[in-house]
């Protein structure tokens, strides 16, 4: 097992930044080769993850979520589960580098630091447990990409608006297609959170008193999945399309990420990852 | 890799001349004269090869340039001759003199027509036009006869370079001109124009390309209005939009701004035509969905206030001038990538053109040493089993390729100058003692 462990320590943060390398060079460079480096790149580190995960998964008898490193490894994952949902469903290359870098980021701290970890909670083996943390992983993770969309939204209409024609207007995918692929992220999204919220409210008695309904990040998960609902379902009649769209999706991930920072100081030891 | 003399001085081996005049040369009153139709072309061509003044002829005649290539059949047939020829055939002689034409030998020729194909030469940089011209410039000297090896081999070389530089640069890409820009920044709001109802207020030159450009990158429903409803009669004909599209009476078309998620103003001189409180009522109505206004008109024809309004992007000829001055930017940075394909492919057609010039010798040089070889095997014949003349037979075979690859493979490498191929020549014949060489 120490052996497996060490070649994807070493592994999955390169197949990251490999794959984050050949997005980057397509999005960059001219020579439009490289859009042929760019999907065998993403499916090779997506084998290798789940390889990854079967393997913990297998060793330590249920999904490697029970410590900082490990979740910080399934972020990465996520992020790109969800990337490669959109890239599938909208056949749109030129924006991975975005989303797969950051990926690259959570899969080199987890790696970086993943021979610390020497005790796991394994309360984490109850499934209901784990599907909740794995489906309200997707769904931030979702959201976050959601919220790079937006961001490369604004960006891209910015550019368009004052006429500064410069690299992002001729790489990027158009408007409606950016906005296409941030109402797919936050659909995924919605979906898991769902599942996430279901799975949650469904552990509740067998939680050992642990949980509460005032814990904050139960309260962030709520109103996360509100917003992000009514945006979806009232999209048409609140006039959220274009910019104000891409401005509340932002704005939705900003609140996200700081409720869940934010959150974690006030959380009892059950949602605290250790 | 060797290098390639592009100077027009005369190279000793490849006998090929391009005279021409091109937008870089010449007036368009002066390209006017010296453009030639396709039987005029034939006619040319003709007259040259079946007059026994060239051997091979090749004329590419387009708005921007008249040009032929050709191998001499006469001494005194040279560049100026060409020139004069031309002139005189169309009469030209009060308006064009022989400065109003270029002048390229051997390579330079050659060169110059990678440059021409792949659109460094034309007037708007990188125009994709000119490779089909090409193309129907070779087929009619073929038609006509014209041709043999050296211009069939140059022109497939040009033709591979056109390739090239359209795969493997941006030569091409990215708009140049105001209605397809427009285009293009329709497609970077727009994923897919098919769907999207246009609507084409005017009917002239501009409004004719935009729709052109447009029905090209895929829209369907393209609706036309005109203050004279023929000319958007004929042209939504021309764009075969009876169907999907179709023709608005001018005095309505106000009522319908709401149905469109892109609207094209190109009317000359109308000055505005729509106000912005009718477009804040049409976005009203499409609930904020986006609309495209694009302003093609001077003086402009949608009230620029239009542009503050949610989810509407507006956009006139300066700001589209923007887009084609980032292309023309664009382009021009991919002149290094053309300029070594050119350079490649030229280095190809030269080693080509020598392996001609070389052939004749590596097959004398192959029969000398067959001859040694038969002379030398029959003296030992009868001294010899069957199994082992033959065995001896296989050897000697092996031995002789083994001892000419070298000589053939120096003859067949790249060469500096035509003067350093015949120095090559020369010393090969003299040491293997191959007497003079043909002509």
């Amino acid at each position: 097992m120490g052996n497996s462990l060490s070649f994807f320590t070493l592994a999955l943060p390169i197949s990251y930044l490999a794959a984050t390398a050949a997005y980057s060079l397509n999005f960059f460079s001219t020579t439009a080769s490289f859009k042929q480096l760019t999907r065998p790149a993403l499916l090779a580190v997506t084998l290798l993850h789940c390889a990854y995960l079967l393997v913990m998964t297998f060793h330590q008898t249920f999904p490697p979520i029970a410590s900082l490193h490990q979740i910080m490894s399934m972020i990465a994952f996520t992020l790109l589960t969800t990337y490669l949902f959109i890239e599938l469903t909208t056949d749109e290359v030129s924006t991975g580098a975005f989303v797969l870098f950051a990926a690259f980021l959570f899969q080199l701290c987890s790696s970086a630091f993943i021979a610390e970890t020497h005790t796991l909670d394994t309360s984490f083996k109850n499934p209901i447990l784990a599907t909740h943390i794995l489906a309200a992983l997707l769904g931030y993770s979702a959201i976050a990409v959601a919220g790079v969309y937006s961001l490369l939204y604004i960006m891209m209409l910015r550019q368009i608006q004052t006429n500064k024609f410069g690299t992002l207007f001729e790489r990027l995918p158009n408007l409606e297609t950016l906005e296409t692929m941030s109402l797919r992220a936050v659909g995924f999204g919605f979906t898991f959170l769902t599942v996430a919220f279901i799975s949650g409210a469904a552990w509740i008695p067998q939680s050992d008193g642990r949980f509460t309904f005032g814990d904050p990040k139960l309260i962030g998960l709520i109103m996360v999945w509100v917003i992000y609902g009514a945006s979806l379902l009232l999209r048409q009649r609140l006039g959220l399309q274009g910019k104000r769209m891409a401005v509340t999706l932002a704005a939705g991930f900003l609140f996200s990420f700081l409720s869940m920072t934010a959150m974690n100081f006030f959380s009892s030891r059950f949602h605290a990852i250790q | 890799m060797a290098a390639v003399s592009h100077n027009s001085t005369p190279s000793a081996s490849m006998n090929l001349i391009a005279v021409g005049a091109t937008h870089k040369t010449a007036s368009i009153e002066q390209r006017e004269q010296l453009a030639f139709s396709e039987d005029e072309t034939k006619t040319l061509l003709s007259e040259l090869i079946d007059g026994g003044l060239l051997s091979e002829a090749m004329l590419v005649s387009t708005c921007n340039r008249t040009e032929l290539y050709a191998v001499p059949a006469l001494p005194e047939v040279d560049a100026n001759y060409l020139k004069d020829f031309l002139i005189e055939r169309k009469h030209a002689r009060k308006d064009v003199r022989r400065d109003h034409f270029f002048s390229l030998m051997a390579c330079g020729a050659a060169k110059h027509l990678f440059e021409v194909v792949s659109g460094v030469d034309s007037m708007i940089l990188g125009e994709s036009q000119i490779s089909g011209q090409v193309k129907n410039a070779y087929r009619i000297a073929v038609e006509s006869k014209a041709t043999g090896a050296l211009l069939n081999k140059l022109s497939h070389a040009a033709f591979s370079v056109s390739k090239r530089v359209k795969s493997e640069t941006k030569l091409s890409d990215g708009a140049i001109s105001v209605s397809y820009a427009a285009v293009e920044l329709a497609r970077k709001i727009f994923s897919d124009l098919s769907s999207k109802q246009i609507l084409l207020v005017g009917a002239g030159e501009t409004a004719e390309l935009a729709a052109i450009h447009l029905r090209d990158k895929g829209a369907r429903r393209i609706f036309i209005t005109n203050r004279t409803a023929e000319r958007a009669e004929k042209l939504s004909r021309q764009i075969l939009m009876k169907e999907t599209g179709g023709v608005i009476a001018f005095e309505s078309f106000k009522t319908r701004l709401h149905d469109f998620d892109i609207i094209i103003c190109a009317v000359g001189d109308a000055g505005e035509l729509i106000s912005a409180a009718e477009l804040d009522a049409a976005m009203r109505q499409r609930k904020h969905n986006t609309l495209l206004l694009l302003d093609l008109g001077v003086p402009r024809n949608i009230d620029a206030k239009a542009a503050t309004l949610y989810n509407v992007f507006l956009k006139d000829v300066d700001d589209l001038k923007l887009i084609i001055d980032k292309n023309v930017e664009l382009r021009r940075a991919e002149l290094p990538k053309v300029q070594a394909i050119v350079n490649e492919e030229l280095i190809a057609f030269e080693q080509w053109h020598n392996t001609l010039q070389v052939a004749p010798t590596i097959r004398e040089l192959q029969a000398k040493f067959e001859d040694i070889k038969k002379l030398e095997l029959e003296r030992i014949r009868h001294k010899v089993s069957p199994e082992q003349f033959a065995m001896m037979e296989q050897l000697a075979d092996r031995i002789l390729g083994k001892v000419l690859h070298l000589p053939i493979s120096a003859l067949k490498s790249p060469v500096d100058t035509a003067q350093t191929l015949i120095s090559k020549l020369n010393l090969v014949r003299s040491i293997f003692e191959l007497g003079e060489a043909e002509k």
